[in-house]
């Protein structure tokens, strides 16, 4: 059975219905169904069509910046570990012995030259390669064929602007081309710097009892709900004193489902200019990015944003306290999903290498104190997002449908906008979500054919940028084929 | 890494990851110095002098690949037995 025979797995009537339905509402009358968001089928089908296709975020290059560095990070319930191996070249290994498919690392994070499985001590490089085994002789008259045996490698690894991504599908375009247009927008927050970006600490991680698509549809472009959840924080003085503060943005979405609100200063309330980064983030921005890259980030505050699948950005410039200044720091959360209504978030901070430490220590304090584990913000969102997926759960609550109809009839694409995708005029929009779940049924929907030959993209990293090369498919002939 | 301090003797460097632990440890000799590399998991010893330390800075990875082909240290030179010698006979 190929790979591909094995992702096909059939839809119940039911889910076939009601994704049908779904991606004819959500173009026809801007509704979605509820069925989506805690449900157990949905969550199976899923795993393999959304998260068995789509590139997926992993890790960020500098998480792993030395030889033998490693986190092990997941795709659905795959787990791989993601080195760096002595050669300088990252590679994502499935995180399973191939002698009995024990977890080689349970550490999450670490550095080895090798690693040695803690079962029987089956021991590998960190290419991937078995190099030992113990009781060779006695055990395999020292004739076991090691290069058969080496660590599964991901079917496909890529970079872009330091942030590596996985697919588990071989037939997959490449990551360029799946990021697509979407690029122009992450290059605004991913490449300012001549140095490149940098995550600071490990990821912050939680679980919350919530749909992971809640944490994906909010970031993807719902500047709305702040106006209400976030009250507080503009009554506080963290956020600009008018709490319809997120209306004034621009609200973009591209192909794949991906899509970004980037959102200016209120009227009358001047903030600065390129969120207040240093003076030398400001001018090395200005020498990588494109000029119309350049002022579409010269107004700007707020940045929310989402790589499909799961994987948000956040770039804010708010205040830590309501005595404190304003300031930017970037925050990336992967929306991690453990059940229909469960996720683990992964929560990054983000930052310059080259930023003065004034702005790194700041910014890490604001971060932590607005969308760290007991960030202010990050609470308030949270909050919603359990209840929803609580009171999705119901049979009949399961029957209904959702409004995504926001912006109907009255909002019209901006013409003067000088990025690519589609962008509205104002970020009280609910285009992005719409993309997003449109993607996300299509997706669900397709009965890829099964075909025998890997796509020629895969086989040309395009987008590989950093310190080193990835390698996918570096495995034996059975790794690429398993 | 950890410092083991010991009243009255050099301190140990413990150097670790989830995979295994080794301990550094300084000792004179008649005429000189040498490191104790420990395995407190295995039970190997070895003291390597500053030429063995130096050869090893030069050697690419794979020659560790090869000296980790017996993950557990070297293979046994007894060849197995069965169980059945030592079952009584009638």
């Amino acid at each position: 059975m190929s790979v591909t025979e094995e992702h096909q797995s059939q839809l119940s009537d039911k889910l076939r219905h009601n994704l049908e339905k779904g991606l004819h509402d959500v173009q026809a009358r801007w509704t979605v169904p509820t069925a989506f968001l805690n449900d157990p089928e949905v969550h199976d089908v899923e795993r393999e069509r959304v998260f068995g296709r789509s590139w997926v975020y992993l890790a960020h290059e500098s998480e792993i910046a030395k030889p033998g560095d490693y986190v092990v990070r997941y795709i659905a319930e795959d787990q791989f570990i993601v080195t760096r191996g002595e050669d300088g070249n990252v590679r994502a290994h499935l995180n399973s012995c191939r002698h009995r498919g024990m977890q080689i690392c349970r550490a999450e994070m670490g550095n080895t030259s090798h690693f040695r499985c803690p079962y029987h001590g089956w021991t590998y490089n960190n290419g991937g390669k078995l190099v030992g085994v113990p009781a060779g002789k006695e055990g395999y008259d020292n004739k076991l064929e090691k290069a058969d045996w080496n660590l599964r490698s991901i079917p496909q690894l890529d970079t872009y602007k330091g942030m590596i991504f996985g697919c588990l599908d071989p037939h997959a375009e490449s990551l360029s081309d799946y990021l697509g247009d979407f690029k122009f927008y992450l290059d605004i927050v991913m490449d300012r710097s001549d140095a490149g970006m940098e995550v600071v600490g490990a990821p912050q991680r939680w679980i919350v009892d919530a749909n992971w698509k809640l944490g994906s549809d909010n970031f993807v472009g719902d500047a709305y709900h702040t106006m209400m959840t976030h009250r507080s924080m503009v009554e506080l003085g963290m956020a600009p004193p008018d709490p319809m503060f997120a209306l004034y943005g621009e609200h973009v979405h591209t192909e794949h489902g991906h899509g970004i609100g980037i959102i200016g200063p209120p009227p009358g309330i001047p903030l600065p200019e390129f969120m207040g980064m240093p003076d030398n983030i400001i001018d090395e921005m200005k020498a990588r990015l494109k000029p119309e890259q350049v002022e579409i980030f010269r107004p700007n505050n707020f940045i929310h944003g989402n790589v499909f699948p799961n994987l948000s950005i956040g770039n804010f410039m708010i205040s830590k306290d309501h005595v404190s200044a304003p300031t930017a720091f970037l925050t990336l959360r992967l929306w991690h999903p453990l059940g229909p209504g469960k996720m683990e978030v992964y929560s990054f901070f983000l930052v310059e290498k080259d930023a003065p430490d004034w702005f790194k220590e700041e910014g890490y304090k604001t971060y932590l104190h607005t969308f760290g584990i007991s960030g202010a913000f990050e609470q308030d969102d949270a909050e919603n997002w359990r209840s929803i997926t609580r009171v999705l759960a119901g049979q009949f609550a399961r029957k209904g449908d959702l409004n995504y109809q926001m912006g109907r009839g009255a909002l019209t694409p901006d013409p003067d906008w000088p990025g690519p995708g589609v962008a509205y005029p104002m970020d009280y929009a609910e285009a992005n979500q719409r993309n997003f779940l449109e993607y996300w049924m299509e997706l669900m929907l397709e009965d890829r054919p099964v075909s025998d030959k890997p796509s020629e993209a895969h086989r040309s990293p395009n987008g590989a940028q950093g310190n080193g090369k990835v390698e996918a498919l570096a495995g034996t002939k059975e790794t690429v084929e398993a | 890494m950890g410092i083991i301090y010991k009243a009255g003797e050099d301190p140990i460097i413990q150097i670790a990851n989830e995979f295994t632990v080794v301990q550094l440890a300084y000792i004179r000799t008649g005429n000189g110095e040498r490191l104790v590399v420990t395995s407190p998991k295995l039970g190997f010893e070895t003291q390597l002098d500053p030429l063995q330390l130096e050869c090893l800075t030069w050697q690419p990875s794979a020659t560790f690949s090869r000296l980790l082909e017996t993950p557990y240290g070297p293979g046994s030179e007894m060849r197995a037995k069965p169980l059945s010698i030592l079952m009584r006979k009638e």
